[in-house]
């Protein structure tokens, strides 16, 4: 009795999916290691080399390629997509993250200048014998090896039917990996279990490939036995693998001793009765603290956690609630809750300089100037704090046992005090953009002396980023909206990022190695960029608007609220608020016109909360298209795997000579018999007598084996193959001279 | 094959046994996986060695256990003996391990046309697997079966075992037989004195009227002793050649002078017809004699009766064309140890005379039809020239002569090989008999061929 259609599908297919899910597996359990393990911050890459190198490597193995020409394709194709990732080219093609208006072309450009720039600081820095700081070189190489081992190991073992050679230096570099990572050997063992059976299936496709081409017969039930053979060793060889792994290492030998412990734990019910009175400490969680980015030594990491910070009222309109349909459409102004400002950048953290010498102007004697209106807030804070208050923008009236530092000279002003619940009145930004573009006005001599300020070590590289950027821009407003797009659009958002090397630029090393940061790094970024192209800009931090609690009618901020942004300074308008992280939503009030100040926003999303990345969709596009192509790639695969595998080794010379022909562009309909063919173009290959002779003896060859009880000869199949490869240079002729043809015949 | 390098080797009465070493890569790496170990003893190292040891050694095993405890035989079961039998082997797989066989090739040597033995087989744990193999044959020859291998290996490709068989066994295939033309047989339709074959005498004859010297082959009873004595060689009689009136068929073997190819080649037709002559001149009760002047000369002494018929099938089996062998040479040759009341029958595709006079010198004492000559047209065999202007020329010098044509004789496929295959009826009753069998080994003809041994 037959067995049931899809138990029969699923063994036709056996020869396709089992190595694919075995050869995927183990490239998981790499991926998932080097993921472990931490190497850089962003091992992420290595990890989609690893996956992507594993495709493309099914792909070359269904090829006709040699292997010299798989090797440097492959290493030419993963060279590029490394690097082009590395420097995000493909984030470009995002439509969920890029801005609509963005120059595709010019973002494009400015990110290749990036790359370049890098390479060139590798260079430069092996060039002088120096240390290279940047992880990214070890990042590339590490890709460059998980790829190139990927697709080594699938075309080992898909092409060449080599298991022990295919494996071998995946196993190694998971071996290192997990070795130098110090991670248990539990993935190791599971990359063992999917080896043996990827040995023996292997073997056994060497074996039967060999029958074929030597016309032996084997029955086709052979395959079960290997099945279940391969089970019995993956299952041998883990017991051994166990066994010795626990008596023979000194972590092994610490299981034991554990194993002792568990048993010596047995008897706490008695060390419990004799010692029962006495309470082991408990764990009491320290209470959170209101502090804003430390901007001053840049080693110190975003503060973290969930606890509430304060409670902050404003006299703004309050949002309507996220239920309510008109939710969206009410502008709501957003107001950062600054504490700190910073005016002074060195390589390893920046500084405040000056002294506070004037009292801030009184609300009932100044109206608030242009572009700006006046807010009153409420706080609560809950937390521990500094001196240093809160306060949104410019403070200019303090009450409840607050006082306010004024700085004439650049406009700054604090608010200080020991109190934990005040009330202040600032001037907040409201100024649309044709206000700020038509500022034509220097600043001060002081406020440009102070704040174009870029240490001399700052990396040339920097400021000639920063100039690309604004290259075409007239206006310091669209300078600066040119460099928090690029910024925004360009870099990636995380918390956990490596620390540039001692003695590198924070900045420099953010633009051009690590690429991946927080708001200290975007904003001491753009600061730094803006400075070096004339702008003053300063960084401030405290912290974001925090999430509207319609229970308490105010905005309740959280620990990870924590946040740092850039002020940039116009003449006439004073310090504008900027946000070039991309976890938060960009000031639109800096955009917006005069007329339509008063109108409510919505409230901006919490930056540091979520703390996760922002949406990427692009990878998801381009993997569901990179997997169109592979599916059909494999299907073209198995079509011709099958057709070959009909008719043995004769027809699989045959349809590759019909695609030689094909390719020269000589065809016949799928009703045409092979004779037919031969018939049909003969005139056109009569002057290629080498190709002629090899197409009629692989014809015959292939009716031989269709139509005769007895099978050509291996050594008649062997001198038609030898034929076809002679006739190799009157193949490319004649695809030459009928391209030729074509391309005279379409100029005419 | 991929050079190896053998690590094991048992040797029996009829075979060898080899385990080899096919890949070195896992030995190596276990190498550096130890000395990694040594080093760091950590897990992984310890897992990554002791992981690469099990693979390496469970392969060994299974290579040993294959080597040790599996064995293949075969047997001939139905020979050929002409062009059309059957000839079947059966094969046997024997496994004595627990651990199953997952593969066992078969590589036979053996050159009898279009028969393959080479196969995979499988074999679950302490079995055996028996198939058979089985060709028609269709080519005459000396064919050998054996000697052959069994390849066999563990599932992880790491080792692979041979076990060498060396017994070989010779395979006779005689010619086929053909309906001859009746005109071709000369002393068909020719009565009284005119007949050039007299009945011949049963009984052996003293009436001896002359000696000759002793040539290879000449029975010893011919002897004649005292002109052995007196010329100190052996010399033997010659007998009253009425009473051994004998034919002789000379075949020529020169391969300069055959054209076409395959069966259908001018030497395979001359083959068929001497084969075919030789057939029915016996079963006419004439005493038939053959001699070709080929790699070694054949020369087989005029006999009677049937079983004188395989001897010549026997000589014409491996008969094959040789360099240069003038026709007239070799007929030389044959006057030495012919009788001039022989009749001879060349078979010839030749389109030169030469050979003639010493044709007619050969028939020379009794005149017009005790000497005849079957020409192979050489220009339907695919060369070049046509043999009938040669037979004014034979008939003035005495010569019957006989033109035949490629396919004007063909093999009697009724009579011969298909009458030894397998062929079965129904019966009324349901059951189905075999009606022809293929023939059947036995000592006297070829000989059992079992390789297996004894483990």
């Amino acid at each position: 009795m037959n067995p049931p259609m899809p138990l029969r599908l699923l063994r036709a297919s056996l020869p396709y999916w089992l190595p694919a899910v075995l050869m995927g597996s183990m490239a998981v359990v790499l991926a998932y290691s080097v993921d472990q393990a931490n190497w850089v911050r962003a091992d992420g890459l290595i990890v989609s080399s690893i996956l992507w190198g594993l495709l493309i490597g099914f792909l070359l193995a269904a090829t006709r390629f040699p292997g010299w020409l798989v090797a440097f394709y492959s290493l030419d194709l993963g060279i590029l997509v490394i690097l082009l990732s590395m420097a995000n080219i493909f984030a470009l093609f995002d439509p969920f993250t890029r801005h609509p208006s963005a120059d595709l072309l010019a973002d494009m450009n400015l990110r290749v200048f990036t790359l370049l720039q890098r390479l060139g600081g590798w260079y430069n820095a092996l060039q002088a014998g120096n240390p290279l700081d940047d992880t990214g070189f070890f990042l590339f190489l590490a890709c460059l090896t998980g790829w190139c081992a990927a697709i080594w190991l699938v075309w080992r073992a898909q092409k060449k039917r080599q298991g022990m050679a295919a494996i071998l230096p995946f196993a190694l570099l998971l071996g290192v990996n997990n070795h130098l990572s110090q991670q248990g050997n539990g993935m190791f063992w599971v990359f063992l279990m999917l080896a043996v059976p990827l040995l023996v299936y292997v073997t056994y496709q060497r074996n039967a490939r060999d029958w074929d081409a030597r016309a032996v017969d084997y029955p086709d039930s052979l395959g079960m036995d290997w099945g279940f053979s391969a089970f019995a060793l993956t299952m041998l060889v883990s017991l051994v693998t166990l066994f010795v792994t626990t008596f023979a290492t000194p972590s092994g030998w610490e299981t034991l001793a554990r194993i002792a412990r568990d048993l010596r734990k047995e008897s706490e019910p008695a060390a419990q009765q004799l010692f029962g009175g006495v309470t082991p400490p408990q764990f009491v969680p320290s209470p959170s603290y209101a502090r804003s980015p430390d901007l001053s030594d840049f080693s110190r990491g975003l503060p973290q956690g969930n606890g509430v910070v304060m409670w902050v009222n404003t006299n703004d309109p309050a949002p309507l609630p996220p239920e309510s349909s008109a939710a969206g459409a009410l502008n709501i102004p957003r107001h950062y809750w600054r504490s700190n400002v910073y005016s002074v950048y060195t390589p390893t953290g920046w500084k405040a300089v000056g002294s506070f010498d004037a009292s801030p102007p009184q609300p009932e004697s100044l109206d608030p100037p242009q572009g700006r209106y006046l807010l009153r807030q409420e706080f609560d804070i809950l937390s521990q704090h500094d001196e240093i208050l809160f306060a949104a923008n410019q403070p200019v009236q303090a009450m409840n046992g607050t006082a306010i530092q004024y700085r004439t000279l650049d406009e700054t002003a604090l608010l200080t005090g020991s109190v934990s619940q005040y009330s202040v009145s600032s001037w907040v930004t409201h100024v649309s953009a044709s206000d700020l573009r038509a500022v034509t006005e220097q600043p001060s001599e002081p406020v440009l002396s102070i704040y174009l300020q870029v240490p001399e070590t700052l990396p040339d590289r920097v400021s000639q980023l920063a100039a690309r950027i604004v290259a075409g821009s007239e206006t310091q407003l669209d300078k600066a909206m040119r460099i928090q797009e690029y910024l925004r659009a360009t870099y990636a958002y995380a918390t956990d990022v490596e620390p540039a090397a001692a003695g590198a630029d924070f900045v420099d090393h953010f633009l051009f190695e690590s690429q991946t940061g927080y708001c200290t790094h975007f904003a001491s970024a753009m600061a730094v960029m803006l400075r070096t192209q004339g702008i003053p800009a300063r960084v401030a931090s405290g912290f974001a608007t925090g999430e509207y609690d319609f229970d308490h009618a105010a905005y309740r901020v959280i620990e990870s609220n924590a946040h740092a942004w850039v002020e940039v300074y116009f003449a006439g308008y004073g310090w504008v608020e900027f946000e070039p992280t991309p976890s938060m939503a960009p000031f639109e009030m800096a955009l917006r016109q005069p007329e339509t100040v008063n109108a409510p926003a919505a409230p901006a999303p919490v930056e540091a909360q979520t703390a996760a990345e922002p949406r990427r969709i692009w990878p998801w596009i381009v993997s569901a298209f990179v997997l169109l192509a592979a599916l059909g790639g494999v299907g073209w695969w198995l079509l011709g795997a099958r057709t070959a595998q009909s008719s043995g080794p004769s027809g699989a010379l045959y349809w590759r000579m019909r695609r030689m022909m094909s390719l020269a562009g000589l065809n016949a309909g799928a009703s045409s018999t092979p004779g037919e063919f031969l018939d049909r173009h003969q005139n056109a290959l009569a002057g290629r007598l080498g190709l002629l002779r090899a197409a009629q003896e692989v014809t015959y060859l292939y009716l031989q084996a269709a139509f005769s009880r007895t099978p050509p000869p291996t050594a008649d199949i062997q001198h038609a193959r030898q034929a076809l490869r002679l006739a190799r240079a009157e193949w490319l002729r004649l695809i030459f001279q009928r391209w030729m043809v074509a391309l005279r015949r379409r100029n005419r | 094959m991929k050079k190896t390098l053998t690590i094991w080797r048992q040797v029996r009465k009829n075979s060898t046994t080899t385990i080899e070493v096919v890949q070195w890569l896992p030995a190596i790496a276990f190498l550096a996986l130890l000395v990694w170990y040594l080093a760091t003893p950590s897990k992984i190292g310890a897992m990554a060695a002791a992981g690469l040891l099990a693979i390496v050694a469970i392969a060994f095993g299974w290579a040993m256990q294959m080597a040790k405890h599996v064995s293949g035989s075969r047997r001939l079961q139905y020979s050929a003996l002409q062009v059309g039998d059957e000839l079947e082997e059966e094969i046997i797989l024997k496994n004595r391990s627990f651990l199953p066989v997952l593969w066992a090739e078969f590589v036979d040597q053996s050159n009898i046309p279009d028969y393959y033995v080479s196969s995979v087989r499988a074999a679950d744990g302490q079995s055996q697997v028996r198939w058979h193999a089985e060709t028609i044959c269709s080519r005459r020859g000396v064919f050998l079966l054996g000697p052959w291998e069994l390849r066999l290996g563990d599932p992880l490709g790491i080792f692979r075992v041979r076990q060498q068989y060396h017994q070989r066994q010779e395979v006779l295939i005689y010619p086929p037989l053909a309906d001859l033309p009746p005109h071709l047989l000369p002393y068909i339709g020719v009565q009284g004195d005119e007949r050039p074959l007299h009945m011949p005498v049963r009984a052996e004859t003293i009436n001896a009227f002359s000696a000759r010297p002793y040539i290879a082959g000449d029975p010893l009873r011919h002897l004649h002793w005292r002109t052995t004595a007196r010329k100190d060689q052996p010399f033997v009689k010659l007998f009253d050649p009425e009473a051994a009136t004998s034919v002789w068929l000379v075949a020529d073997c020169d391969v300069g002078q055959h054209c076409g190819e395959g069966q259908d080649s001018s030497f395979e037709t001359m083959i068929l017809i001497l084969a075919s002559l030789s057939a029915q001149m016996l079963r006419d009760n004439l005493a038939v004699g053959l001699f070709a002047d080929a790699a070694q000369q054949v020369i087989i002494r005029p006999e009677r009766g049937q079983p004188h018929l395989w001897e010549i099938l026997k000589a014409l089996a491996p008969l094959e064309p040789v360099g240069s062998r003038p026709l007239a040479i070799s007929l030389r040759k044959l006057q030495q140890i012919s009788s001039p009341r022989n009749m001879t029958v060349v078979v010839t595709p030749r389109l030169d005379l030469d050979w003639l006079p010493e044709l007619s010198r050969l028939s020379g004492l009794t005149g017009a039809h005790h000497a005849q000559a079957i020409l192979l047209d050489r220009e339907s065999f695919g060369g070049v020239g046509k043999s009938q202007p040669l037979l004014p020329f034979l008939a003035g010098a005495g010569v019957h002569g006989q033109v035949i044509e490629r396919g004007q004789v063909k093999p009697n496929r009724e009579s011969y090989g298909e009458a030894r295959r397998w062929d079965f009826q129904s019966l009324a009753t349901g059951r189905v008999v075999a009606r022809h069998t293929p023939r059947v080994v036995e000592p006297p003809h070829l000989g059992s061929y079992n390789s297996e041994e004894r483990l």
